[in-house]
């Protein structure tokens, strides 16, 4: 194998030439110092050879870019701030984009882990015109239909909606999410068992839990197998627990179980989550023109108005919080992470023009001494290119700090679900954009500051003005994007935080809700009447709906038969709702226990928009071809999470109302927890079967919710906070800089007789300019990226004033800073040694 | 290489390649170092091939690369310690080469120059 011989190895060679030449011209009579002359003279120039044969043996540009990456380090380490800084905003940028970028894929993109070939799954959904958010499949008839279809789907599982319950093991008891599953759901996920074994035929008192409720309810006992639980009263038998990163429509923190749905008595028009895995060669879009065949036919039953439904087939990815949040944070995760990567970029392109401008004179020097043009850019490309590497290199290093640090933060409950592995793709692209980014704020500058060098080097110092403009257009640049990042994400995260722990007008303290599903209605004022004498219960009301559980209808209401409607949403409310809620009712009457069927509460937004500057007390609403009168006018509430208060109206829940599902609101004395208990008693009391039952505090509801909510909104304060250093940094050192820049010029002034006093001012009004000029065109994109946002449904309000009041002040303060302490500096030399010393 | 009395550039870029199958030439007895295969070079052209010393090691180097000479240190005739070069069987063939290709630019050249007669 050819080894590489030494450089010195050679001019060994050459130095032993020269010896023997001496030697042998020695032999022929030449005197001891003339023989070594000559030999010298006859062998040439000995460095010329030596450099032959070292360019000979490796390309000269590694050569050059050793020594620039040389030089380039010793420059860093001669300006270790600006170094520093640009690194670290670089490193900052990278390590959020992609952290960010993981967490949000994590939730918005990722398929379910576990799930096999996810790719062929899908779900059979709806939209309906007063469900635009689309629902499992209605009825069982089309999931029973679609069981017979092997030519489409290669597997098939329903699940119905899960509810919070009660489950109980030898070891205690404790709340479950318990879901009736299809017994084939685990085979068409691919998903195999940790422990035991899935359901067998029918899973007739069978029961699979979940890797959390083995370890929670009995407490992660060797021999849960074959071990018996009770839900609702109910006995299973344990057969198997599933791995703990498993979960299937729901990811709640609450303990899983699965039991099987061919064995639970189920309602005919049941909303259930359909998931199938398509047979070969079908596309999800012939999957879907063959669900809306059957959902016609299905709607063809249903009452005229409830027929518009369209069938949709959605894949599996993404996060039941994904899918609650909505399309515009995904849209605002990208942009915020676009902005925090430009903001970093900007910051390397201010410290670089800022390094080299310090630098003219050097390489004014290099010219002269015979550097060509484009030797200095690569010179100067070099330098930017190493800092992009470093800061690439602490980038991925940051992406994993910052992804601990979002992951430590977010009390999640239920963060095992999350696969949060760093997708090494994202690492990649964002490093390399940042990298290219760092060539391109090279590239630009160094191009443009060897601009003429070659023509004339020393000439090529010559005025600011253009720096000037390209270091203004960039502070100018960074306000505004500063500011736009900083309104859009703390409005938002703001808008959350609100609907987390906000006031939905009402206190949620007290509150109980329950969920009956009641298989006969008459039952309904019964558990009311019970719930009412317990001692712990102060009140207690039945609707259709009530804040954070069920859902009223979306009904078209006029004033006047005939007249222009409006979308409203209908809830038959019971005795005492709106007292018991603590909603106050601002004029007229709330309903008495038997009331007459053709009387309305309306809310205010619905009476803002019928009757405008009117009381609608007596007014007539019409509804289906049906008038009411109404007869009191309540105060707006919440009753989604991130929702706002809808135009609606109430009408009274009577024992006629088809009510195979109530709803209560009960306020507690005292600790709200203990009525939990009382609730479940009680409905166990009025029914002599099984009914199945949801409780839980409002509270317990927000929290968890919240939660959820929090974990993907949370890495946005992340990127606030990065954001917001990087960009202070950046803007005081540009404008530091720039007065630093100006030294010269503020000493002339100084000895021509200009007082401190005019000169700061001077340098006051210029920065003063900039940063209005910033902050207008920031508070300007900032409306834009909104108004964006709300055009895909966004759920925040339009920025108020008041959210601006920080970022302006951060950058008013820092602006302040960054002129006055530089023009404070060169203002205390004296005038005369500044202007000697260049 | 250069040429006694001409030490032209432009001429002894014409000979570049003679330099190689010079060396070569001279390594055919056996192992030979630098500085003897200059002298050798010099002494059987009548002193009218001179080789530039400062070119030879690069010449035997990039040889040495290509593998037509190996090289090894050694011990000189005067008790020095030189580098000693040695043709290996892929050199030989591109010796052999060479000269042939020598040989017909040369009685080409011949040719057209004509009977050894007119000026110098």
């Amino acid at each position: 194998m050819f080894r590489r011989r030494s450089h010195k190895d050679f001019q060994q060679e050459i130095e032993f030439h020269i010896e023997l030449e001496a030697e042998r011209l020695k032999a022929e009579g030449v005197s001891e110092q003339g023989a070594r002359a000559a030999a010298l003279r006859r062998f040439g120039n000995v460095t010329a050879a030596v450099e032959r044969y070292y360019e000979s043996r490796r390309p000269v540009f590694l050569d050059r870019l050793l020594a620039d990456g040389r030089f380039a380090v010793r420059n860093m380490a001669k300006h270790p701030v600006v170094s520093i800084v640009a690194i670290l905003s670089l490193a900052a940028g990278i390590g959020c984009a992609a952290a960010t970028l993981t967490i949000r894929n994590a939730i918005f993109y990722n398929p379910p882990p576990l799930y096999s070939t996810p790719a062929e799954l899908s779900f059979l959904r709806t939209v309906s015109l007063d469900q635009p958010r689309p629902q499992g499949v209605p009825g069982l008839e089309i999931y029973l239909e679609w069981r017979e279809r092997p030519e489409m789907v290669a597997g098939i599982a329903a699940g119905v909606p899960p509810r919070v319950t009660n489950i109980r093991s030898s070891d205690g008891s404790d709340e479950a999410l318990v879901g009736a599953v299809s017994p084939s759901l685990f085979t068409v996920l691919g998903v195999a068992p940790l422990l035991g074994r899935v359901f067998s035929g029918t899973g007739e008192g069978e029961a699979v839990i979940a890797y959390r409720t083995w370890q929670i309810v009995l407490h992660g006992r060797a021999d849960v197998i074959g071990s018996q639980v009770w839900i609702d009263n109910r006995a299973f038998t344990v057969v198997g627990v599933m791995p703990e990163q498993f979960w299937f429509v729901r990811m709640g923190p609450a303990p899983a179980v699965w039991i099987s749905l061919d064995a639970t008595p189920i309602r005919r028009n049941e909303t259930l989550d359909v998931i199938v895995r398509r047979a070969p060669g079908v596309s999800s879009s012939t999957l879907e023109q063959a669900l809306q065949t059957s959902i016609d036919r299905y709607a063809g039953s249903l009452p005229e108005g409830e027929r518009d439904i369209r069938g949709i087939v959605e894949g599996v990815e993404g996060t039941p919080v994904g899918r609650e949040i909505a399309p515009p944070i995904v849209w605002l995760f990208g942009a915020c992470v676009m902005l925090t990567l430009l903001i970093s970029c900007t910051n390397v392109a201010i410290l670089m023009i800022a390094e080299w401008t310090a630098r003219e004179r050097e390489i004014a020097i290099r010219a002269s001494l015979g550097a060509s043009r484009a030797r200095v850019v690569r010179l100067l490309l070099t330098e930017s290119t190493l800092l992009a590497l470093v800061g690439a290199g602490l980038g991925v290093a940051a992406t994993f700090v910052i992804r601990g640090l979002i992951f430590h933060k977010s009390a999640l409950g239920s963060r095992a679900f999350y696969d949060l592995s760093i997708d090494p793709w994202i690492l990649i692209n964002t490093a390399l954009i940042a990298l290219a980014a760092g060539l391109l704020v090279g590239l630009a500058p160094a191009l443009y500051e060897t601009r003429g060098l070659q023509t004339n080097p020393l000439r090529a110092m010559r005025s600011d003005r253009i720096r000037q403009r390209w270091r203004h257009a960039l502070i100018v640049v960074e306000i505004t994007v500063t500011i736009a990042l900083l309104v859009v994400t703390s409005t938002m995260v703001d808008a959350y935080r609100r609907n987390f722990s906000m006031n939905m007008g009402f206190d949620v303290a007290p509150l109980v809700e329950a969920q009956i599903d009641a298989p006969d209605g008459n039952s309904t004022q019964d558990i009311v009447d019970r719930l009412s004498a317990s001692p712990n219960v102060a009140s207690v009301a039945a609707a259709s709906a009530v804040p954070l559980m069920g859902r009223g209808e979306l009904q078209r209401v006029a004033s006047e038969n005939g007249g222009a409607t409006v979308a409203a949403n209908r809830i038959f409310v019971g005795q005492g709702f709106f007292s018991t809620l603590g909603v106050a009712i601002q004029q007229g009457r709330e309903y008495s226990r038997v009331e007459s069927p053709n009387v309305v509460i309306v809310n205010e937004t619905l009476a803002n928009l019928m009757w405008p500057g009117r009381s609608p007390i007596g007014m007539r609403l019409w509804n289906a071809g049906k008038n009411y009168e109404v007869v009191g006018l309540t105060a707006n509430y919440i009753s989604s999470m991130l929702g706002r208060p809808l135009p609606s109206f109430y009408v009274p829940l009577s024992a006629t109302t088809d009510s195979g599902r109530i709803v209560l609101v009960v306020r507690s004395k005292g600790d709200p927890a203990s009525v939990i208990q009382t609730v479940r008693e009680q409905v166990r009391a009025t029914s002599p079967v099984h009914v199945p039952t949801t409780v839980t505090t409002v509270r317990g509801i927000l929290n968890q919710i919240g939660e959820e909510i929090m974990t993907v909104v949370y890495p946005m304060s992340v990127l606030i906070a990065v954001g917001t250093l990087m960009t202070t940094t950046g803007i005081y050192s540009i404008l530091a800089f720039a007065v630093t820049r100006r030294s010269r010029e503020l000493a002339v002034r100084m000895a021509v007789g200009a007082t401190t006093k005019d000169v700061l001012r001077a340098v006051g009004i210029h920065s003063a300019r900039l940063i209005a000029l910033g902050i207008v065109c920031g508070v300007g994109m900032t409306f834009g990226l909104s108004r964006l946002a709300q055009g895909k449904g966004g759920v925040f309000d339009s920025p108020s004033a008041g959210v601006f009041v920080v970022p302006v002040l951060i950058i008013v303060v820092v602006g302040a800073l960054a002129a006055w302490m530089p023009s404070r500096r060169a203002l205390a030399i004296n005038p005369s040694v500044l202007l000697r010393s260049e | 290489m250069s040429i006694r009395k001409r030490a032209d550039r432009e001429y002894s870029a014409h000979l570049q390649g003679t330099l190689d199958l010079l060396i070569l030439r001279t390594l055919v007895p056996g192992p030979q170092h630098g500085q003897h295969i200059a002298r050798a070079i010099q002494d059987q052209s009548d002193d009218v091939l001179i080789v530039d010393h400062g070119s030879l090691y690069p010449a035997l180097q990039r040889m040495e690369e290509r593998g037509f000479v190996e090289a090894e240190w050694g011990i000189s005739d005067n008790n020095r310690k030189a580098r000693f070069y040695t043709l290996t069987r892929k050199g030989r063939k591109e010796l052999t080469r060479e000269e042939n290709e020598w040989r017909r630019i040369a009685s080409a050249i011949a040719r057209i120059l004509g009977p050894e007669s007119s000026k110098a």
